[in-house]
């Protein structure tokens, strides 16, 4: 199916079958050193096996290998990822789809989501259900949890405490500090 | 990794989850994100061990689903082990371990860990959302506590 947006969220447990005995080389088989400079890996990884990365080396190793492909699709990605370091992807991410690629990643992480993702999808794995250019979408939430920040706007909200939709905690901080004093 | 308190759930978090990291821990039974929630709810309910590690798998689970999980293991006097990369799962263990790669950085009782924000953001973790917010509205003197429960922040605030 063809899908709206350039980095496109997409709700899902899926995860992408790999050979998990070949090198990384035999993976990244394009530019190989380029491209896993480009992803933050040392090119010394190599000639490691992936079933031998850590988690989040081996989403890297995945990206890498795509990096050339039109449609680049990413399963899982946040996996033992730190915050500093999805951050880092998010801003590679809005880079590389400058280059006119599209970006899928398919995750129940909605943190991996928030400020990177033009449009949301949820599908029953054929079809799409529903699709939301807004993270405060309740509706995008049947199967997932919201990010904290959205979470904890959507409960005060509840309680009938109109924010307004921060993604930033030192703005809604600001916004807090305004309602209580 | 020192003698485990019997009833205790604990957290691990690493820059890096790799073979070396669970390693450490690889005398208790492993549940990998490979199963739905019901197949990990089933398992847990017929498990015979007093102590099960969660190999980063919480984060495909809604909290609702977590819960529950919780739930089945107090019920059956179960304790955990969550290795995770997600920072604001570490809230549901009593007591925390930090490592960069396989190197253990700092441990204690999670929110004594949660005290060394300087440490835990070198390492590129933040805090867990609930804790940096309290924390924060604490120094401005809007809240008196640092809070665990994003719920109960929620309803202190607009009482």
């Amino acid at each position: 199916m063809e899908l709206e947006g350039r980095i496109i969220g997409i709700i899902s447990n899926k995860k992408e079958e790999v050979d998990e005995e070949k090198s990384v080389e035999e993976l990244v088989t394009y530019r190989t050193d380029d491209s896993l400079k480009m992803v933050n890996l040392s090119t010394e990884i190599k000639n490691k096996k992936y079933k031998d990365l850590s988690s989040k080396d081996k989403n890297k190793v995945l990206l890498a290998s795509k990096l050339q492909d039109k449609e680049i699709k990413l399963y899982d990605f946040s996996k033992g990822m730190t915050k500093k370091e999805l951050d880092f992807f998010k801003r590679l991410f809005k880079r590389i789809t400058s280059y006119n690629k599209q970006i899928f990643l398919y995750s129940k992480d909605a943190e991996i989501f928030l400020n990177c993702v033009d449009h949301i999808y949820l599908t029953n794995g054929e079809n799409v259900m529903y699709t939301s250019t807004s993270m405060f979408d309740p509706t995008i939430y049947m199967e997932m949890d919201p990010p904290e920040i959205i979470d904890f706007i959507l409960r005060c909200e509840d309680l009938g405490v109109r924010l307004d939709e921060y993604t930033d905690i030192n703005d809604l901080i600001k916004a807090i500090y305004r309602i209580k004093s | 990794m020192k003698q485990l308190n019997e009833f205790l759930n604990y957290a691990i978090i690493s820059t890096s989850i790799d073979n070396e990291l669970l390693e450490k821990v690889s005398e208790y039974p492993f549940f990998n994100d490979d199963l739905t929630f019901k197949e990990l709810e089933e398992k847990i309910e017929k498990d015979p061990n007093k102590r099960i590690v969660f190999n980063d798998c919480l984060r495909r689970y809604t909290k609702i689903e977590k819960e529950k999980i919780l739930q089945i293991l107090r019920e059956r006097n179960m304790h955990f082990i969550n290795i995770t990369s997600f920072i604001e799962e570490i809230l549901y263990a009593d007591y925390l371990y930090v490592y960069d790669e396989s190197n253990l950085v700092i441990e204690g009782k999670t929110m004594e860990v949660l005290k060394e924000e300087k440490i835990l953001k070198r390492l590129g973790f933040s805090l867990p959302f609930v804790v940096d917010l309290s924390t924060q509205l604490k120094y401005y003197g809007i809240t008196n506590k640092i809070y665990d429960d994003i719920e109960k922040l929620v309803n202190d605030l607009w009482s």
